[in-house]
Parts: C-alpha cells; sequence; structure tokens
C-alpha cells in the first residue's frame, strides 16, 4: 500500500490519502477473525485447560490423601494384629493368675487398651465420615465447575448464532447493493452489524 | 475374682473415597469438552465476523469506488475546462518566445489543481483510475502548452517573417538588380530568427523555414520581378529568366507580367497623348476665351481687340483649329448687323438653363453668337455664366442662384396662362430677371456683401419675395395685349401696342442706358461710353 500511495505521488502530482480496497476488508476480516475468534478460542482453550489442570490436580491431591488414608489403615491393622498378639498373652496371663499369681498391672493394662480401641474406632469413624462428605463436596465443586463451563459454552453458542445471523444478512445486503453497484446501505449494514457484534 | 471384660474392636480401617477424584477427573473431562466446545463456537463467531466485515466492506468499496470514479469523471471534465481556460487567458498576454510560461504554468497551476483533484479518491480503484486520469492530463498539458507557446511563437515569428519579406521584397521593388541578393540576406534573415527562437518546436521550426522560406522567397523575387517589368518589360522579362530566380516565380504569370507591362506602356503613352490633347484643348480654350474677352469688353481699346491676323499668327499647339476657326466666325460676326437684344434674350435665357443643366457649352454658346442669335453683350454673359458653371456643376454662389431659379424663375418665364411654356416672351422676361440677379451679385461683392444673401429667404436681400418677383412678370393687360398681339401676326393684324417700360429713361443696364420706349427693344439703349 505504501507503495502504491507513493507511486500516485509521483504520478499525480501527490494527494492521494491512503487507499480503501477489497484487499483492505479482507485483511480485516481476517484480523477481525483471528483477534474476535482464534484468539479468544485460544484464550478459551487455555483457561478450559487449566481448569482441566485443576480438576486433575484436585484429583491427585484425593488420590494422595485416599494413600494417605490407606496408610492410616495399614496401621490401624498392623495395630490390631499386635493387640490380638497381647491378648493371647492376656489369655496366658489370666492362667497364671488362675494358678494364683497377682498381677495387678495388667487389668490396668487392659483398662488402657480398651480406652485406646474406643478411641481408635471413634476416630475412625469420625475419619471415614469426613472422607465421605469431601467426596461428595469435591463431586458437589466438579459439578458445579461442570455447570459453569457448560454455561459458558451455550454463550459461545450463542454468539456463534448470533453471529450467523448477522454474518448472513450483512452477505445478503452486500450482494443485493453489489448488484445495483453498491449502495449507502452496504457500508451501513457493515457497520452496524459489526457493531452489535463487538458491542455484546 | 473380678471378671474384667476388655473391648474388642475387629477390623478397624479407613475406607479411601474416589468419588472426589473420579468427579474431578470427569469433571475434568467435560469441563474441557464444554471449553473446547466455546472455542469452536469463539472461531465461528470471529470467523463469521470476519467474513461479514469483508463482505460488506468489499461492497462498500465497489460502492465508493463507483460514487468516486462517477463523480470524477465530471470533476475531471470540468477541471480540463477550466485549466484549458487558463491556460489561454495566460497565453494571451504571455510573451511566445518565453520558455518560462509553460513550465510555470505546469508548476503553479496544473500540478496543484491534479493535486486538489486526487483528494476525492479514497479507494484503491477510485485513485487508479484518478492516477491514470492525471497523468494523462498532465501529459496533455505538457504537450498543449508547449505546442501552444510553439504555435504562438511560431506565430510571432512569422509575423516577423512578414516583417523581413515585405521589407526585403519593397527593397527589391526599388531595385529590382538586387533581387538576387536580397533573397540570399533574407534566407540568412530566416534561419537566424527561426533557429534563435526559444520556445519554437522542432515541428515548427520546420514547418516555418520550409514553408515561409518559400513564400518570402516567392514575394521578394515577385517584386524584383514585377518591378523590373514595369520599369522595363524586356529587361524584366530577362531577370524572370535568370535560373536563380525562374524557380521561385510561375513562368505564366511572367508573361503575364510582361504583356500587362506592354499594355501598360501603350495606355501610358495613349494617356500621355491625351493629356497633352487637353493641355493643348485647355490653353485653346484659355486663349479664344482671352480673345472673347478682349473682343467684348469696352474697357478694352479698339486698337487693342483682337484681329483675325493675330489669330491666324497664334502658334499651332497654342489654339486648336476648331477654336481657331470659331475665333474667326465670331470675329466676322462682329461685322455683321447684331442680333435683335430681344430675341437675344429669349435665345440666351435658353441657353443659360442649358448651362445650369449642363447641356450647353462654350460651343454652343459661340455657335449662338456666330449665328448672330445672342447680341455681343449676351454673349459675354453666358461666357461668363459657363465659367462659373463648369461642366454643369457650378460654383456654390452659381449653384445656389440655378436652384433658386429653378422654383422662382417658373413665376416669370411661364407666367403667361394663355401661352405656358411656348411663350417666347416670358424667356425674355427671365433673361432679364437673370441679368438683374447677376447686377445685384456683383453689386453686392463690390459694396463687400454677401451675394448668397439674394437666394436666402431669411434675408432681406432675398429676390424670391413676391413684390421683387413681381417687376420681372407680365401683368395681365400685357398678357392679353401679346396675346392678341400674337393673334394679330397670325391674322395679318397691326400691332397693339408697346408695353409698359421696366426701366426708367436714362437707367444704366449692364453698361446700356435707356432711351425710353420699348425697353426690350435694343435700339432704345445707348452704349455707356467710360
Amino acid at each position: 500500500m505504501a507503495s502504491q500511495n507513493s507511486s500516485i505521488a509521483t504520478a499525480g502530482g501527490g494527494g492521494f490519502g491512503p487507499a480503501l480496497s477489497q484487499e483492505t476488508f479482507s485483511l480485516l476480516g481476517g484480523a477481525v477473525s483471528d483477534i474476535f475468534g482464534k484468539s479468544k478460542a485460544a484464550a478459551t482453550e487455555r483457561q478450559g485447560l487449566a481448569l482441566q489442570a485443576g480438576q486433575y490436580r484436585e484429583a491427585a491431591a484425593f488420590a494422595e490423601e485416599n494413600a494417605k488414608y490407606a496408610k492410616t489403615s495399614q496401621q490401624i491393622a498392623e495395630y490390631q494384629v499386635d493387640r490380638s498378639n497381647f491378648q493371647q498373652l492376656g489369655t496366658l496371663g489370666a492362667d497364671i493368675g488362675g494358678a494364683g499369681f497377682a498381677n495387678s498391672g495388667t487389668a490396668l493394662y487392659l483398662m488402657m487398651d480398651s480406652a485406646k480401641q474406643g478411641d481408635l474406632a471413634r476416630s475412625v469413624v469420625t475419619q471415614q465420615g469426613v472422607i465421605n462428605i469431601r467426596g461428595y463436596e469435591e463431586q458437589a465443586k466438579s459439578y458445579r465447575n461442570m455447570a459453569v463451563a457448560a454455561d459458558m459454552a451455550a454463550r459461545a453458542a450463542a454468539k456463534k448464532k448470533k453471529s450467523g445471523l448477522i454474518g448472513g444478512i450483512i452477505k445478503g445486503i452486500a450482494a443485493i447493493a453489489g448488484t445495483a453497484v453498491g449502495g449507502p446501505a452496504v457500508g451501513a449494514a457493515a457497520g452496524a452489524g459489526a457493531g452489535a457484534l463487538f458491542g455484546d | 475374682m473380678p471378671n474384667i471384660h476388655e473391648l474388642r474392636t475387629t477390623d478397624l480401617g479407613l475406607t479411601g473415597n474416589d468419588r472426589a477424584s473420579d468427579s474431578r477427573q470427569q469433571g475434568s473431562r467435560v469441563i474441557g469438552n464444554y471449553y473446547n466446545q466455546a472455542a469452536d463456537d469463539q472461531r465461528a463467531v470471529g470467523r463469521d465476523l470476519g467474513e461479514a466485515i469483508e463482505v460488506g466492506g468489499k461492497a462498500a468499496v465497489d460502492y465508493m469506488d463507483h460514487t468516486e470514479i462517477s463523480n470524477g469523471m465530471a470533476r475531471f471534465a470540468e477541471l480540463q475546462l477550466n485549466l484549458t481556460q487558463q491556460w489561454d487567458e495566460t497565453l494571451k498576454g504571455a510573451d511566445p518566445n518565453d520558455p518560462a510560461v509553460a513550465a510555470g504554468f505546469r508548476d503553479s497551476v496544473v500540478e496543484p489543481a491534479l493535486e486538489k483533484f486526487a483528494g476525492g479518491f479514497n479507494t484503491r480503484k477510485s485513485q487508479d483510475w484518478a492516477m491514470g486520469r492525471m497523468a494523462s492530463m498532465k501529459d496533455h498539458f505538457w504537450r498543449k502548452t508547449a505546442a501552444d507557446q510553439s504555435t504562438l511563437a511560431a506565430v510571432a515569428v512569422r509575423d516577423n517573417i512578414m516583417t523581413v519579406a515585405n521589407t526585403y521584397s519593397t527593397s527589391a521593388a526599388l531595385d529590382p538588380a538586387s533581387t538576387k541578393e536580397l533573397l540570399l540576406q533574407s534566407r540568412a534573415d530566416l534561419t537566424a530568427l527561426v533557429e534563435s527562437s526559444p520556445t519554437l518546436s522542432a515541428e515548427h521550426r520546420a514547418r516555418i523555414l520550409e514553408d515561409q522560406g518559400q513564400r518570402i522567397a516567392s514575394q521578394i523575387v515577385k517584386a524584383g520581378i514585377v518591378s523590373a517589368i514595369n520599369q522595363n518589360p524586356d529587361a524584366g522579362l530577362k531577370l524572370a529568366r535568370d535560373p536563380e530566380l525562374a524557380k521561385y516565380i510561375d513562368g505564366a504569370e511572367v508573361n503575364q507580367f510582361h504583356a500587362q507591362a506592354k499594355r501598360n506602356e501603350k495606355a501610358d503613352a495613349a494617356l500621355a497623348r491625351q493629356l497633352a490633347r487637353d493641355a493643348r484643348e485647355k490653353q485653346s480654350d484659355a486663349n479664344l476665351t482671352d480673345i472673347l474677352q478682349r473682343l467684348y469688353d469696352p474697357d478694352v481699346p479698339m486698337d487693342q481687340k483682337p484681329t483675325a491676323k493675330q489669330i491666324a499668327q497664334l502658334p499651332a499647339d497654342a489654339m486648336t483649329p476648331g477654336d481657331r476657326i470659331t475665333a474667326f466666325r465670331i470675329l466676322e460676326s462682329e461685322t455683321k448687323p447684331q442680333a435683335m437684344a430681344k430675341t437675344s434674350a429669349v435665345e440666351a435665357n435658353i441657353a443659360y438653363k442649358g448651362i445650369l443643366d449642363g447641356t450647353v457649352g462654350r460651343e454652343e454658346i459661340a455657335k449662338l453668337k456666330i449665328e448672330n442669335k445672342i447680341t455681343k453683350e449676351d454673349h459675354g454673359f453666358l461666357m461668363a455664366q459657363l465659367r462659373d458653371f463648369p461642366d454643369g456643376d457650378g460654383t456654390p454662389l452659381g449653384k445656389k442662384r440655378a436652384g433658386f431659379l429653378k422654383y422662382i424663375g417658373r413665376q416669370i418665364d411661364e407666367s403667361n396662362p394663355f401661352t405656358g411654356k411656348v411663350d417666347q416672351t416670358g424667356g425674355a422676361h427671365m433673361w432679364a430677371f437673370v441679368q438683374e440677379l447677376d447686377r445685384l451679385e456683383t453689386k453686392l461683392k463690390a459694396e463687400g456683401k454677401d451675394p448668397h444673401s439674394l437666394y436666402d429667404p431669411q434675408s432681406p436681400d432675398y429676390m424670391g419675395k413676391p413684390e421683387r418677383v413681381q417687376p420681372f412678370k407680365k401683368t395681365a393687360a400685357e398678357q392679353q395685349a401679346e396675346f392678341m398681339r400674337g393673334v394679330q401676326n397670325i391674322t395679318g393684324g397691326a400691332p397693339a401696342g408697346g408695353a409698359t417700360s421696366r426701366y426708367a429713361v436714362g437707367e444704366v443696364v449692364n453698361g446700356y442706358r435707356f432711351n425710353g420706349g420699348d425697353w426690350k427693344d435694343p435700339a432704345n439703349y445707348t452704349k455707356v461710353e467710360k
């Protein structure tokens, strides 16, 4: 374009301003498509991927927590095996006591053990409840995220529909006006349509 | 011994919950799908928008192309007209030999106008169109201004060439012998004139040198040869046959000039002879007039009156044979009885009318005298009137008198209701009136007054007043008496008596004293001796 204008200036003594051409609007349309289509779509995709990554990180976090739960459960199981062994030894002690041997410390120990077992059982139940609750809560969050994404997709689809309609109208007007070698409606329609889209 | 029951719990453990992670994974997939779908839609929106802008924009550009080119055509035509008019105006006062005029017009008028013209185009197509037009117009005006100025320069050069050609041709006409030398000089001048012009195009230079060169040469040669032929037809013809000159003039034309010059020679000779004849006749006329004046002039003593011998001795070129014979006869007529004054008056009056009409000249008057139809006084008077009315045209005073007599004279000349125009006595009355006018003119001139006043109706001297005309008109009684006398002449009866006298006894009329009686009878007058 610059070379064109410079050649005009040479031939006609100057005076020509920037020139509009069909190529101008091809380039402008491409630019608009890139800026308001591809670029925005890329941003949306990037946003979606980020959300996906967040989701997967959340899933990983919960998997890690499940691993912790499994470890805790292993420790509880080990504890209970240990405790079973201890109970075997307790039975042996009772037999000893039945033989007349006094062992007051054992009773105490038994009491203490029973208390631990109770606390443990309660803790396990509580923890299990927390695990279940968080599972549902996370599920709800995930569903909400899906709903937000669906809403966003719905709005995009609505814009697509609107742009398709306006684009069709503009093309139609342009086609009619072009048949009659232009007309003021063409530029106005193009401007109005673009304005409606940009302003939405 | 107390029975101690210990608390037994079996299968204690935590069960991991996959719901959250599963949900997150599912959500991730779903969200990904939705975002991908939204991104696709957004791309579609951008694509639609871009296409709409492209299509609408192209249509708008088409419209602008059409509008700007359409308007541009009208503006272009107007611009071309304006520039052409401006250039024409510029040319009117411009020096055709100044090369800066065309360049200045292009730089200061055409370029700014085209730059302004370019401002109305905003699309590439219309700018391309305008650019083409502007280039075309620039080219047009470059060619036009250069060509027009060259044309003007050519006109100016042609004017100068005309001057040169006229100067040289005049010189050639004045000195035909220098024609060849003038021809060479004119060629050199023409070349210098054309080559020195800064604005003449090569085409104009070539054309001027070719066309004007031939024309100037022809003009100079023609002027020289025509002049030479006119001066001496045979010598001029010899000059025209000089090979250096012959190619510039048509041979047939030269022959025509030569033939015409020969005819001119003859015509000139004839004219010279005629002029000599006229001169002789004029001299003869003057001499005859002088003889008659001396013959009739009462102041000339008798011994100085012209004689037949003197007339016979006059040189041949002093008097024509006809005039000489006339002079002899007039002298001879003097020896015979003079005409009656009454009949002379009638004849003189008729001759006088002929003088006024231009039908009577010196010869006719002389004939009247030779035949004794008029007296020598009337002859002298008529001769004097003839001098006043040369060729019937007359001097201003004579003309005025002629006009006066044309109307007033009828009252006298045709005053007889019985006889009308055939009344001979009316002519005598008229003649007396004319002589009276002549007398009064002489009198007024002598008194230093204007004799024209006699014929001016506003003047107190006006002779057309009834009381002044009346004395020259016959009374009813006179008319009746003359009528009756005419009848008696026819029937043989006696005259009925004389007429009433016009002049008092002793009154001098034209050098004669009236002695009383019939005023029309010459015998009743006596010449007054001075």
